[in-house]
């Protein structure tokens, strides 16, 4: 470039013109013999913006961004819920990858018969048949995201379990049998969802309901005696193992509730999102009585827990609740009731009032 | 294909995948949190992305360079999966625009301090965008034509149509360009 296109070019810059300008910050950042040469005829080209250059440099060497590391921990707990996710995928014909997989799948297998006596007992006799099947399952105060053979993605909540086949035939309706509370993202086989074909339909079984879907978001929850189904988008039916209540067609934001003992049924709407807020390790309840969060918690972590004032049991909290972990949900919970916690055993929390002086 | 590491995947070596992933993981994990503090937001972009790389392991012979790859994808999902966020917990319209974030900046404690006013003045005239190049340019050591790629893909429509731009790319993308 000649002296006089340098100046032309370069006379009017303002220090953040050198600032983001890309050659400039190569020469700061990385300097070469060409990059060198050319800046300091620059410089002498256009000595007014000597001092302009020389900041703008002396910016560019002082910024650094912040680093973030996650921990070990943290960084070997991800690559193994994406081992479980691929695992899934390696269930289908994925010829290089099946010699390494064969310890694991022994396992799985082994799983698969503890599976088939437990759903024995309960109603669904008819699933055991050669056809191997796959178990997820979590432990108290775990969470995990699991694919199934079609793509569609699983978030299983804490102490919960899904059991299914390992292969999925085309033309065969998708089922899934669950205990506890997950949510689903269905993939869809077909757009129309008007006219279901047979072999189309995805299906979730509880203890007390089916549910039937093409593609959608939707969220279970099979507690002790009650199963809770809430619908984010698409469209769902249920049908109830009892025979007595009639198939109900869900819209999304609906929640529906079946008691098991009471064989009631209760319709009403609910923020999807805030039901499904366990996912981001908060518990939004609809209006909790501190009775139900407790028993949220026991479900989910395993513990039991004691709250010595009845009266407070029937207390309303509002809000969200963080249950990354037991500790944390029971000091926001305890601070907000003014309860002390007492650990009575390793399975036993105890909340007492505080004493007040 | 620059990377030796993706022809062990392509043939299902777990081992090798196993170390990517953790790699890529830790500079994701820095990277992402210039977007969000949200850190399960970042945790299953970085999943999503890898099941997605995963699931066309046989298919990634056409990778040109799997460190860009990588990089827009993770930054697509992501700013993807904010939006989404946003919208179901803020109620926020998805136009909403989500930047490479100025707070991470660190100014040198070394300068005066009158430089020190000076200079957060003048990363202040710095756009998310510029500051995101200079951090993946300089820091990530992206090629020029990476970085430029990479912070185009918003506009583009989708991942996929992403993946297969790679070999499309132009030859002469000028960096600063993107920085005006």
């Amino acid at each position: 470039m000649k002296k006089e296109s340098i100046a032309h070019k370069y006379i009017h810059y303002k220090e953040s013109d050198f600032l983001t300008d890309s050659y400039f910050q190569e020469w700061v950042y990385t300097p070469t013999a060409d990059s060198e040469h050319f800046w300091q005829e620059v410089i002498h080209a256009v000595p007014q913006q000597k001092e302009a250059i020389e900041n703008a440099r002396r910016y560019l060497k002082s910024i650094t961004f912040a680093t973030h590391t996650p921990s070990d921990e943290e960084v070997e707990a991800s690559w193994q819920q994406h081992f479980q996710a691929i695992q899934a995928t390696l269930s289908q014909p994925a010829p290089a990858a099946k010699v390494r997989f064969i310890s694991r799948r022994t396992l799985f297998r082994v799983a698969a018969v503890v599976a088939g006596l437990v759903l024995i007992t309960g109603t669904y006799l008819f699933i055991y048949n050669n056809n191997e099947q796959l178990i997820a399952s979590t432990g108290y105060g775990e969470m995990r995201k699991v694919t199934l053979p079609d793509g569609s993605q699983v978030d299983l909540n804490a102490n919960s379990k899904i059991t299914y086949r390992k292969n999925w035939q085309q033309g065969n309706d998708r089922e899934v049998w669950l205990e506890g509370e997950a949510l689903f993202n269905v993939s869809h086989i077909n757009k129309d969802t008007n006219h279901i074909k047979a072999g189309e339909k995805f299906l979730v079984h509880t203890k007390d309901l089916t549910v039937s879907v093409l593609g959608t978001v939707f969220d279970i929850r099979q507690r002790r005696r009650k199963t809770e189904v809430v619908l984010q988008s698409g469209k769902i039916k249920l049908h109830f193992s009892s025979g007595k209540e009639p198939d109900i067609i869900m819209e999304p934001g609906q929640l529906v509730a079946y008691n098991d003992i009471e064989k009631k049924l209760i319709t009403s709407g609910t923020s999807p999102e805030k039901f499904s807020a366990w996912k981001e390790q908060k518990l939004i309840l609809q209006d909790p009585k501190v009775n139900d969060i407790l028993l949220y918690l026991e479900d989910n972590f395993g513990k039991k827990i004691i709250m010595e004032n009845k009266a407070l049991s029937n207390r309303t909290v509002n809000g969200p609740i963080l249950i990354s972990s037991l500790d944390d949900a029971l000091f926001v919970l305890s601070t907000v009731l003014n309860t002390e916690i007492i650990k009575r055993d390793t399975n036993t929390i105890v909340l007492r009032d505080r004493q007040t002086r | 294909m620059d990377n030796p590491v993706f022809q062990h995947i392509m043939n299902g070596d777990i081992e090798a995948y196993s170390g990517l992933y953790k790699e890529y993981y830790k500079r994701f994990y820095n990277y992402g949190r210039k977007f969000t503090s949200n850190t399960h937001l970042i945790e299953d972009s970085i999943q999503e992305v890898f099941l997605d790389l995963w699931n066309r392991r046989e298919k990634l012979s056409h990778v040109e360079s799997p460190n860009f790859y990588l990089y827009s994808s993770f930054r697509y999902v992501l700013i993807k999966k904010i939006r989404q966020h946003d919208k179901i917990i803020f109620n926020q319209s998805a136009e909403e625009e989500h930047e490479f974030s100025i707070e991470h900046v660190i100014v040198s404690h070394e300068l005066n301090e009158e430089m020190q006013v000076k200079l957060q003045k003048a990363i202040k005239t710095l756009t998310g965008r510029q500051l995101e190049a200079i951090f993946l340019k300089f820091y990530e050591n992206l090629s020029y034509k990476e970085v430029a790629s990479i912070l185009n893909i918003s506009v583009k429509a989708t991942y996929k149509i992403m993946a297969r731009s790679l070999l499309a790319l132009k030859e002469k993308v000028m960096f600063f360009m993107l920085l005006f």
